[in-house]
C-alpha cells in the first residue's frame, strides 16, 4: 500500500521585534485565533502580493525573462 | 542614489523565474537571509560605500545570493538563476541593461556566473564584465 506523504516546506527562524510591535502582534494573533507565526507569514505574503500588483515591475520581469533566457538556460545547464 | 531590491522584489523575481505562486515562495524563502543578502551590496565602511560602482554592487549581490541560498530546499541551479535575475533587475532599476548582442555574450556571462558561484572567479571579475557589457536603457 502506497503511503501518501505530504512534506510542508517550512523553515524555522527567530526574529527580533521591538516590544511594542511584539505586543501588537500577540494581540492581533489572539484576536484572530491564529499563531504569531501564521500572522507573520500572512503579513509577508500580503506585502509581496501588494508589490505583485505593480504591473510595471511584472512587465519588466517578463521582458527580462525573454531577453536573458539564453543566460539562464546556460546557468541551469551548468 | 542607487535603487536597491527588497525581499518583496526578491520573492516576485523568484516566483517569475521558478513559475510558482507568491504564497509558496514566501513560505519557503528564508526572508531574513534574503534581506541580508540584498543589503550587502550597499554596506558602508566608515561612512563610505564598500562597493561603489553599480556593476560592483550587482556582482556582490549575485555572489552573496548564491552563497547565502535563501531559497530553502532549492538546488544550485535555481539559486544561480534567481540571483542572476536579481542582478538584471538591479541594473535595470538603475537605468542599465546587459548588452548580450554579441553572439558569445550569453555563454561568456553564464560561464562567469558559474565561476563566481563556484569560487573560481572573484566578484571583481564579474563586475568588470558587467561594467564593459552594460548600457543605459533607452529612454533614460
Amino acid at each position: 500500500v502506497d503511503e501518501e506523504v505530504t512534506v510542508e516546506r517550512y523553515r524555522t527562524m527567530s526574529i527580533r521585534l521591538p516590544q511594542d510591535l511584539a505586543d501588537l502582534l500577540e494581540a492581533i494573533a489572539r484576536a484572530d485565533d491564529k499563531s504569531m507565526a501564521e500572522e507573520v507569514r500572512e503579513a509577508v505574503a500580503a506585502h509581496v502580493r501588494k508589490r505583485a500588483k505593480d504591473t510595471r515591475l511584472r512587465e519588466r520581469l517578463e521582458d527580462q525573462a525573454v531577453r536573458y533566457r539564453r543566460v539562464v538556460e546556460r546557468l541551469r545547464e551548468a | 542614489v542607487t535603487e536597491s531590491l527588497d525581499v518583496a522584489d526578491f520573492v516576485l523575481i523568484a516566483c517569475e523565474e521558478l513559475g510558482e505562486n507568491v504564497d509558496d515562495v514566501t513560505a519557503t524563502t528564508a526572508l531574513p537571509i534574503a534581506h541580508l543578502a540584498l543589503l550587502r551590496p550597499f554596506e558602508q565602511i566608515g561612512g563610505e560605500e564598500a562597493f561603489g560602482p553599480l556593476a560592483m554592487k550587482a556582482a556582490v549581490l549575485y555572489s552573496t545570493l548564491v552563497r547565502y541560498q535563501p531559497l530553502t530546499g532549492r538546488g544550485t541551479a535555481d539559486h544561480r538563476a534567481v540571483a542572476f535575475r536579481c542582478v538584471a533587475e538591479l541594473l535595470e532599476r538603475n537605468g542599465f541593461a546587459i548588452d548580450l548582442s554579441a553572439e558569445s555574450s550569453p555563454e561568456d556571462l553564464a560561464r562567469l556566473l558559474v565561476g563566481v558561484a563556484e569560487g573560481i572567479h572573484e566578484d571583481e571579475v564579474l563586475a568588470q564584465w558587467l561594467h564593459e557589457n552594460m548600457a543605459p536603457k533607452a529612454g533614460r
